[in-house]
């Protein structure tokens, strides 16, 4: 860097003691060189320092600045080796800078000074002397050659300082080793230089920080976002298929409801015909049962999903009996598609009705899904303390995908909703509710060999895993 | 006088249960088909009705659809039959439809269901029903 460079700085707002003319040459001698007065010497060290912070006032790395850094120094103070070493950052990093004509053995000797000289003033193991220099600089900074061939036996002297900014311990050395003798305005220079390129490293590291910290906030509030959209759109998708479920449910009500008003309104009607009255009585009782038992579904329903265990009323009875009596009504209603393949008789504790509609319900999704061109197989097996009960049907499979959501509220598969058969999505639902509320279980498999099997796992004797009711 | 006939269609038993009930206990013939391929059979068999009563929310073929394929394969009947749709929705829409009977609430009340059919049937004199 030349002189005219320096002085020609815009903003320099530092003013100088003497004005200094172009071309004059600005010794690389001591502060004993005759040439410059103390006062000249107190200017130069003065406007370096200012020239030094300008330098240091862009945040940039180390490696970049040291050799900017120790070129501006050097007009001042003379020196053959120059060593940094920081650890504000995650490791410690040595920037290394000799002379041309530094000796191999006078840079050993300068990094293990500076090493040593690291453990001490920073508190941290140093760093050992086969460790990678992180960056090593040669050359006069200046650009000019050192006009006496530096004298290898006397010994140098080191002016280390710490650097540190608010506190101790300090994070770093930096070690200046003079070309020739040093002096205490050498060393107020020096330091004042090594204050300078701590705040900067200091502050490089930070604003590293900083920007490891937003590109961390930023990521997390990405995530963020996206669990939000997630949340909303699968609330959204909650909401439509309440929506979609209450107008299925209210007309799927409303026409059992219409079904017992029609035969009171031909009751009337009919008084003269009383034959008619049986029928018609039976026909609204029906409905009104079926009424009934949609709103009891619905309600249990509810409950389960509001993470409630359904109330039982466990009484002792044959499960096979039951079964068998179920499939007998269910046949009436769907044809002789079920086949009940197994004869072991098992008494047990549990609710009769609610298990009633786990066999309705496996047997009428069976119907509805499977194909209808081969049988229904239920069967009961006995398990130890266990009875399993297995529906079984041919058809089409349900994907792996599909039986992960199969017993959520509302889930239909996509093919149950695409045929135009109607459902509330709530059957499997309460198959689950109703085999976990005894202490079972309930499991789906679905492949080519063996088709489709819901299996209901209840404990022999529910009632150790029953609600205590307040009656 | 013979008997007036009416042709229901509607996949569920009970439905066309009670729809007989209701319109035999008025005077009325009536003939059942539970989906829109069996009425299709019965409209070849039976004489030409005076009303088609349409279940809109049938799951294999709907109202809608079946009307479409009438139009297709039995125009004749389309331009001289009136046909009603019996829908849940409040506004549906009826194409070559004469008009619609609502299943929530009218459906339920007799009188109200007898009123529209009687309706219904009067329009079908009215001949042709659309404009060609």
């Amino acid at each position: 860097m030349s002189d005219s460079e320096i002085d020609s700085e815009e903003g320099n707002s530092f003013s100088p003691k003497r004005q200094r003319t172009k071309g004059e040459k600005i010794s690389s001698g001591t502060e004993s060189d005759p040439i410059l007065s103390w006062q000249e010497q107190s200017y130069d060290r003065l406007k370096t320092l200012y020239d030094v912070s300008k330098l240091l006032s862009r945040v940039v790395d180390i490696e970049e600045i040291f050799p900017k850094v120790l070129a501006l120094e050097s007009a001042v103070f003379p020196i053959s080796t120059a060593t940094l070493i920081e650890c504000r950052g995650k490791s410690a990093k040595t920037t290394f800078w000799h002379s041309e004509d530094a000796t191999e053995e006078q840079i050993q000797r300068a990094l293990a000074n500076a090493r040593q000289s690291f453990g001490y003033l920073t508190g941290s193991p140093p760093p050992t002397s086969d460790m990678k220099l992180d960056a090593i600089f040669s050359g006069n900074p200046d650009g000019s050659r050192n006009t006496q061939p530096g004298n290898l036996d006397k010994p140098k002297d080191y002016l280390v300082l710490p650097l540190l900014v608010d506190r101790l311990p300090a994070f770093g050395v930096l070690q200046l080793e003079g070309s020739g003798s040093t002096s205490e305005q050498d060393l107020e220079f020096v330091d004042a230089l090594a204050h300078l390129m701590a705040v900067a490293v200091d502050r490089y590291y930070k604003t590293l920080d900083e920007r490891e910290l937003r590109k961390k906030e930023a990521k997390e509030s990405a995530e963020k976002l996206s669990d939000s959209q997630q949340e909303v759109a699968e609330l959204v998708d909650d909401r439509l298929l309440r929506e979609s479920f209450v107008s299925l449910l209210t007309h799927d009500l409303r026409t059992p409801l219409s079904a017992a008003k029609i035969s009171a309104q031909l009751i009337q009607r009919q008084a003269d015909n009383p034959e008619t009255f049986r029928s018609l009585a039976a026909r609204i009782v029906d409905n009104i049962s079926r009424t009934d038992r949609m709103v009891r579904d619905l309600l249990d329903a509810n409950r389960i999903g509001s993470g409630e265990k359904l109330p039982l009323h466990i009484e002792r009875f044959d499960l096979h009996s039951l079964v068998t009596e179920t499939l007998e009504e269910l046949g009436t209603v769907h044809g002789d598609r079920f086949q009940f393949v197994s004869d072991t008789h098992v008494q047990g504790f549990w609710d009769r009705e609610s298990l009633r509609r786990v066999v309705e319900n496996l047997c009428h999704n069976a119907v509805k899904y499977g194909s209808p061109d081969s049988p229904i197989q239920i069967s009961l097996a006995r398990k130890d303390v266990e009875v399993q009960l297995m529906v079984q049907n041919q058809g089409e499979l349900i994907s792996t995908e599909d039986q992960k959501t199969l017993f959520r509220q509302f889930r239909r598969t996509e093919k149950a909703q695409g045929s135009r058969r109607k459902g509330w999505g709530l059957g499997l639902t309460l198959v689950r509710g109703v085999a976990e509320a005894h202490g079972g279980n309930v499991k789906v498999e679905s492949d080519s060999e063996t088709g489709t099997v819901f299996t209901v796992t209840l404990p022999l004797d529910a009632r150790p895993f029953v609600q205590i009711q307040e009656s | 006088m013979p008997n007036q006939s009416i042709l229901v269609v509607d996949d569920s038993t009970d439905m066309l249960a009670l729809q007989k009930s209701i319109l035999e206990a008025d005077g009325f013939d009536v003939f059942t088909s539970r989906s829109g391929t069996e009425a299709l059979e019965a409209l070849s068999k039976i004489e030409e009705p005076s009303l088609i009563i349409l279940d809109n929310q049938m799951e294999d073929m709907s109202g809608t659809d079946f009307l479409s394929l009438l139009e297709e394969q039995k125009p004749e009947i389309v331009t001289v039959v009136p046909i009603v749709f019996l829908s849940a929705a409040e506004m549906p829409s009826i194409g070559k439809a004469v008009g619609f009977i609502r299943k929530f609430p009218d459906f339920p009340d007799i009188d109200v269901f007898l009123s529209a059919i009687h309706q219904f049937i009067a329009a079908g004199r009215k001949r042709p029903l659309h404009q060609q």
